[in-house]
C-alpha cells in the first residue's frame, strides 16, 4: 500500500510488515503497485513511472488457495486523542474517511467475476463507503485502519505475558539476593568469612556469581515451565497469542531468568552498601517493580522510567515491533517497552554493576 | 501497658535510623508527589485526570520506607536476639505486640501527615496554574475541600494501615528480608497480576480485595462512583488485611517460642 506519511509498505498476515520505498503519494505525485503470485509466493513491487520497478518484498503464505479475491482497498485511520488519567488513559477518537482514485488498473492470469465493492470490517451502515468505477478509473473511499495487529485493548496477548509470574518471583529472588550478604552482617559471619579469605572483593564477586548461577539455572527452569504450562491454558481458554519465533522464544526465557539472576545481584549489592536486610531488599524491589506500579499512573512518566531505572530490564520480554504507522497502545503493559530489549537488559546491567562498584569500595573501606 | 509502652518508644527512639527513614519517607513522598504534578499534562476542556490523585501519587513510594521501619520495628529484635530479653522483661507477648503496633502507627502518623500535607500544598500550587481550578469543573484542591480532606486523611490512614500490617507480618515471619518481601509482594503483586486479568468479573473481584488498589482508592476524587469499592469500604479491606496479619502475629508470637 501506499501511504501520505509512511512511506510504500506490503503487509500480509497481520503481523508482518515490510517498508518500501519512503515515497509519499499524493494527488500530484501517484505511485505505481503491483503484486504478482507464483504459487505460494506473493511478490510485491513498486514504481514511479509505471516502467521501472523496484522489488519491496516476498511474502510466502503457505496453503493459499488456488483462486483468491484481489482488490483495491482504501484505509484511513481512526483520528485518535490520547489523554493520560490516572488509572491508565482513555482515547477519544472519531472515524475519519479518505477516497482515493485508481487508474490504469489491470489484472494478469485469469480472473473471473467483476469488480465488486465490500465493506472490510464495518458494517455498511457504521461507515457508507463507497465504490464508483468509470472504465479503468476506480474510486474508492473507505475509513478503518489496515496494518500489523497492535494492541487494541491494551492487553498483553504474548508469548512474554504468560511470564507476568517473573515479577513475584523476582522480589523472592531480591530477598535470596539481599540475605546472601546481610546475614552474614546480622549474624556477624562476615568477619569469619573476611579473616578466611582477606581479599574482600573476591569475597564479593563469588558471591556475586554463586548468586547469579544459582538464581539463573532456577529461574530457567521456573519461566521454562510457566511458559509452557501457561501457554497451553491460554490457548485452551481460546487467548490469541501472538506468534513468535522458536529463537524469540528462547530469548523470552533465557532473558527473563538473566533479569531474575541481575536483579538478585543487585540486591546483594545493595545489601553489601546498606547491611541492612529490609532496607536492601525494599530498595531493590523499589527500584525494579515500583516502576510499573507507578507508571500505572502516567505513561510519560513510566516510558521515561522504563528507560533509566534497572526496571528496565524486563524489556528483554519485549517480542513485538511496533510500527510508527499504526495507532496502537505502545505500554509495558501491553507488552511494549521503550527500550529494544538488549538496550534494556544493559540498562539493569549498569545500574547492577554501579551497584557493585560502590559496594566493593565500601566493603574494602570499612570495618566490618 | 504505659511502661511497655515506654520501653518500646525508648528502644525505638534510640534505633539507628528511625529519623533519617522519617525525613526520607517525607520527602520521598512529596518529591514522587511533585514529579507527578510537573508531568500531568492535560487539556482544560478534556481531561479526566484527577488532581487527589496525582498530588498524593507519592504515598506509592512512601508506603515501602513505613513498611521498611514497621517490618525492622519487630524483626530487628529476632536478628540480635534482643526479643528474648525484651520477653523475659515483658511477658506480657500481646502488650509488647501492641506496644509495638502504637509506636509503629505513631510513626507513620507522622511521616504520613508531613508527606501527605507537604505533598498536597505543592499539588495545590502546581496544579492550580495547570488549569485544575473550580472554574474548570474541578473542586478546589485546599484541603478543607471534602473530597481532597478524605484523600489526604484516608492516605494518612492508608499509610498507618501499612504500618499494622508490616508489624503483623514481620512478627509471623520474624525476619527482615522475608518479611518485608512479603509486604511489597502483597500490595505489589496484584496490580502486577491485574495486567493479566482482563475478565471483567474476575478483574473487579481481584481490585476489590487487592490491599494497595482496594485501599487507594481513598485517594479518588473523580468518577468516585465507578470505583470497585466506595473510598472507605476499600481501606476497610486494607484494614482487614492488617488486623488478620496482626492475629496471625500475634498468635505466632503468643504459640512460639522466640
Amino acid at each position: 500500500m501506499a501511504t501520505a506519511t509512511h512511506g510504500v509498505r506490503m503487509q500480509y498476515n497481520y503481523t508482518k510488515d515490510i517498508a518500501g520505498s519512503a515515497t509519499t503519494v499524493s494527488k500530484t505525485s501517484p505511485q505505481w503497485l503491483r503484486l504478482s503470485r507464483s504459487g505460494d509466493t506473493l511478490t510485491g513491487y513498486e514504481s514511479a513511472d509505471g516502467h521501472s520497478w523496484t522489488k519491496i518484498g516476498v511474502a510466502t503464505l503457505s496453503g493459499l488457495p488456488a483462486s483468491v479475491p484481489v482488490g483495491l482497498f482504501v484505509a484511513s485511520p481512526d483520528h485518535d486523542a490520547t489523554t493520560e488519567e490516572v488509572v491508565g488513559t482513555s482515547t477519544e477518537g472519531s472515524p475519519s474517511m479518505a477516497t482515493a482514485s485508481f487508474d490504469d488498473v489491470s489484472l494478469q492470469g485469469s480472473a473471473s467475476g467483476g469488480w465488486q465493492g465490500t465493506q472490510i470490517g464495518y458494517s455498511a451502515s457504521d461507515s457508507p463507503n463507497t465504490f464508483t468505477q468509470s472504465g479503468g478509473t476506480f474510486a474508492v473511499t473507505g475509513s478503518g485502519d489496515i496494518g500489523p495487529m497492535a494492541s487494541s485493548g491494551g492487553d498483553n496477548n504474548t508469548v512474554s505475558g504468560s511470564l507476568i509470574g517473573a515479577f513475584v518471583g523476582l522480589m523472592a529472588m531480591v530477598v535470596i539476593g539481599a540475605l546472601f550478604i546481610t546475614s552474614e552482617y546480622r549474624r556477624g559471619l562476615i568477619r569469619t568469612t573476611l579473616t578466611a579469605s582477606p581479599r574482600r572483593g573476591r569475597v564479593l564477586a563469588a558471591k556475586a556469581v554463586v548468586l547469579a548461577c544459582v538464581v539463573f539455572a532456577l529461574g530457567l527452569a521456573a519461566s521454562a515451565c510457566t511458559m509452557w504450562f501457561v501457554d497451553r491454558l491460554r490457548r485452551h481458554n481460546g487467548t490469541y497469542i501472538s506468534p513468535a519465533s522458536a529463537l524469540t522464544e528462547i530469548r523470552v526465557l533465557v532473558g527473563t531468568a538473566a533479569v531474575l539472576a541481575i536483579a538478585a545481584v543487585l540486591a546483594l549489592a545493595i545489601g553489601t552498601i546498606v547491611r541492612r536486610s529490609a532496607t536492601a531488599v525494599a530498595a531493590a524491589i523499589a527500584l525494579i517493580v515500583l516502576p510499573y506500579i507507578l507508571g500505572v499512573s502516567s505513561i510519560g512518566a513510566l516510558q521515561w522510567m522504563l528507560r533509566v531505572t534497572p526496571a528496565a530490564g524486563f524489556a528483554v520480554q519485549q517480542t513485538l515491533h511496533q510500527y510508527p504507522q499504526v495507532d496502537g497502545v505502545y505500554i509495558a503493559s501491553a507488552g511494549y517497552y521503550p527500550l529494544s530489549p538488549w538496550e534494556g537488559f544493559g540498562v539493569l546491567l549498569a545500574w547492577t554493576a554501579l551497584a557493585l562498584g560502590l559496594a566493593f569500595v565500601l566493603l574494602r573501606k570499612r570495618d566490618a | 501497658m504505659i511502661l511497655t509502652l515506654h520501653a518500646e518508644w525508648t528502644k525505638f527512639r534510640t534505633s539507628a535510623g528511625t529519623f533519617w527513614l522519617l525525613l526520607a519517607a517525607i520527602g520521598m513522598t512529596m518529591a514522587i508527589g511533585a514529579v507527578a504534578d510537573a508531568g500531568v499534562a492535560c487539556s482544560p476542556s478534556a481531561c479526566s485526570q484527577d488532581p487527589a490523585k496525582i498530588s498524593l501519587a507519592g504515598v506509592y513510594l512512601g508506603q515501602v520506607l513505613v513498611a521498611i521501619c514497621a517490618v525492622t520495628i519487630m524483626s530487628a529484635e529476632y536478628g540480635t536476639g534482643m526479643i528474648r530479653t525484651t520477653l523475659t522483661a515483658m511477658p506480657n507477648r500481646i502488650a509488647v505486640l501492641s506496644a509495638k503496633a502504637v509506636v509503629a502507627t505513631g510513626w507513620a502518623l507522622v511521616a504520613g501527615v508531613g508527606g501527605v500535607v507537604g505533598s498536597a500544598v505543592l499539588g495545590q500550587l502546581v496544579l492550580n496554574g495547570k488549569g485544575f481550578t473550580p472554574a474548570n469543573g474541578y473542586s478546589s484542591l485546599a484541603l478543607s475541600d471534602a473530597g481532597m480532606l478524605r484523600a489526604a486523611c484516608g492516605s494518612v490512614l492508608y499509610l498507618m494501615l501499612i504500618a499494622l500490617l508490616s508489624l503483623g507480618i514481620s512478627t509471623a515471619v520474624r525476619d527482615s528480608a522475608a518479611g518485608i518481601g512479603l509486604v511489597l509482594g502483597l500490595l505489589f503483586a496484584f496490580p502486577i497480576a491485574l495486567v493479566m486479568v482482563s475478565n471483567p468479573h474476575w478483574h473487579r473481584h481481584l481490585e476489590q480485595i487487592a490491599p494497595m488498589n482496594a485501599g487507594l482508592g481513598i485517594q479518588t476524587t473523580v468518577d468516585v462512583h465507578s470505583l470497585p469499592l466506595s473510598p472507605w469500604a476499600g481501606l476497610g479491606v486494607l484494614g482487614l488485611w492488617a488486623a488478620g496479619a496482626l492475629v496471625l502475629g500475634a498468635l505466632v508470637l503468643q504459640l512460639c517460642d522466640a
